[in-house]
């Protein structure tokens, strides 16, 4: 009986021993290519899986949905017919900056490159990370930023493999990107905050941010000038020196099936 | 069950959880179907295969997720042990209620220790941090759902077992 438990004790350290030195190899980067073999024999079945998943989703959304299609409609007809007038007025002022730009030689607007990504996957335990199947192999780096379909900024990778590459979505709380308020031109941080979902950080009390005004990606960052959010409520809060700034991501971040990749 | 029939239907299992019932999004809490087939299979198994079992299905795990790579596959192995020293020193037997028992504490000695490894190895490697708060807030939606799971599943696998099993001997006993 003693013999039995010291074999089992045996048994239960050894396998943690060696999960260990799997935490440490991968954490050097030994495990790469073993990583990668793994990730190229299950992407043809995850590929299925989470094209069957899509549709499924896309079922139920739909049936869940039809209640409020018809609230749905009158917003975006009216929302449609705006964006109609002032995408009328940004052609003449973009004529008019193109202009501009080459009489004073300055270079034209700056253009990334892009590769199309599809979500295959998202993180088991924390929604905000998600797996898309490009990795280094298309020619991605670590750290490059992630659009969706509509130009608005989706997260960043954090990690690369050869096949595949995982993203973290804007919402996570361990995501910050520098911005900035589009009318008002007021900097901060755009982060993930558990209890609020997005916030707009850092910006002084003295600074003038309004509800619906468009947040974008600042100078600063790598990836500028792409649309991260829009202004929810602004509360000030005299004994604080920050406005409380509440976002809501302009990317549908749960129901997107294809990203961009920027690639510099 | 043998083990290679067991580490096939984990890959599916785990497969499904990351590429499917994470993607169709209808359901704010959705049952984490990788740790239920892992418990439930775990729960008739020897150490030696619970060990092996345990830490394939967290190395899955971890292939898809954005904790540091190892980290399930230690909190399972650790919460598999301490489901098998249970069953094997108080609920010898395989019941039903023993069975509900041993489940009712897995799931969340697992989250507890996923996050408390994960925060642990990010302090060593310094790397993108994991946010467990989010995580935690989920897992308390979740742990419900994984709990009604195994019991629904534990139940059309083995059937209903409310008697201990002595009784049952002496049953078969008594028909000899």
């Amino acid at each position: 009986m003693r013999g039995n438990y010291s074999h089992q004790i045996k048994l239960f350290f050894l396998t943690v021993i060696f999960i260990l030195a799997v935490v440490f190899l991968n954490s050097a980067n030994y495990l790469q290519p073993i990583k990668n073999i793994f990730y190229y024999f299950l992407r043809y079945p995850q590929n299925l899986i989470a094209e069957i998943g899509f549709k499924t989703g896309r079922f139920f959304g739909f049936v869940l949905e039809i209640k409020n299609l018809h609230q749905d409609k009158i917003i975006l007809t009216s929302e449609n017919n705006l964006l109609i007038s002032q995408l009328s007025a940004l052609k003449e002022i973009n004529y008019e900056n193109e202009l501009l730009r080459k009489i004073l030689n300055l270079p034209l607007v700056r253009k990334y490159s892009l590769v199309d990504a599809e979500i295959i996957g998202r993180d088991p335990y924390n929604p905000d990370f998600v797996l898309i199947n490009r990795g280094s192999e298309s020619g991605l780096n670590s750290g490059a930023g992630v659009i969706d379909a509509s130009g608005f900024l989706f997260g960043e990778l954090v990690e690369v493999n050869n096949h595949n590459s995982k993203v973290r979505m804007i919402t996570d709380i361990s995501s910050s990107v520098t911005s900035l308020d589009q009318d008002s031109r007021a900097a901060g941080i755009v982060r993930g905050n558990l209890a609020e979902g997005l916030m707009f950080d850092l910006v002084p009390q003295d600074k003038t941010v309004s509800v619906n005004d468009i947040i974008i990606s600042s100078e600063s960052e790598s990836i500028s000038d792409l649309p991260i959010a829009r202004v929810v409520s602004v509360e000030r809060y005299p004994e604080k020196p920050f406005l409380k700034i509440k976002l809501s991501p302009l990317a549908d971040l749960k129901n997107t099936e294809k990203v961009f990749v920027i690639i510099k | 069950m043998k083990i290679y029939k067991a580490i096939i239907i984990l890959i599916f299992a785990a497969l499904i959880q990351a590429s499917f019932l994470r993607l169709i999004n209808f359901s704010p809490a959705l049952p984490n179907l990788l740790l239920v087939v892992l418990f439930l299979i775990n729960y008739s198994q020897p150490l030696a295969n619970i060990l092996i079992l345990s830490a394939t299905a967290g190395i899955l795990a971890d292939l898809f997720s954005a904790v540091n790579f190892g980290t399930s596959a230690l909190a399972m192995i650790i919460v598999g042990t301490v489901i098998y020293l249970l069953r094997e020193n108080f609920l010898k037997g395989k019941t039903f209620f023993g069975f509900s028992i041993t489940s009712a504490l897995a799931f969340p000695l697992f989250y507890l220790l996923l996050f408390t490894l994960n925060d642990y190895f990010n302090l060593i490697h310094d790397k993108f941090g994991f946010s467990a708060n989010i995580v935690g807030d989920r897992i308390i939606k979740e742990i419900p759902a994984d709990f009604a799971l195994i019991l629904i599943a534990y139940f059309f696998t083995t059937g209903y077992r409310s008697s201990p099993p002595q009784s049952r001997l002496y049953g078969r006993q008594a028909k000899m």
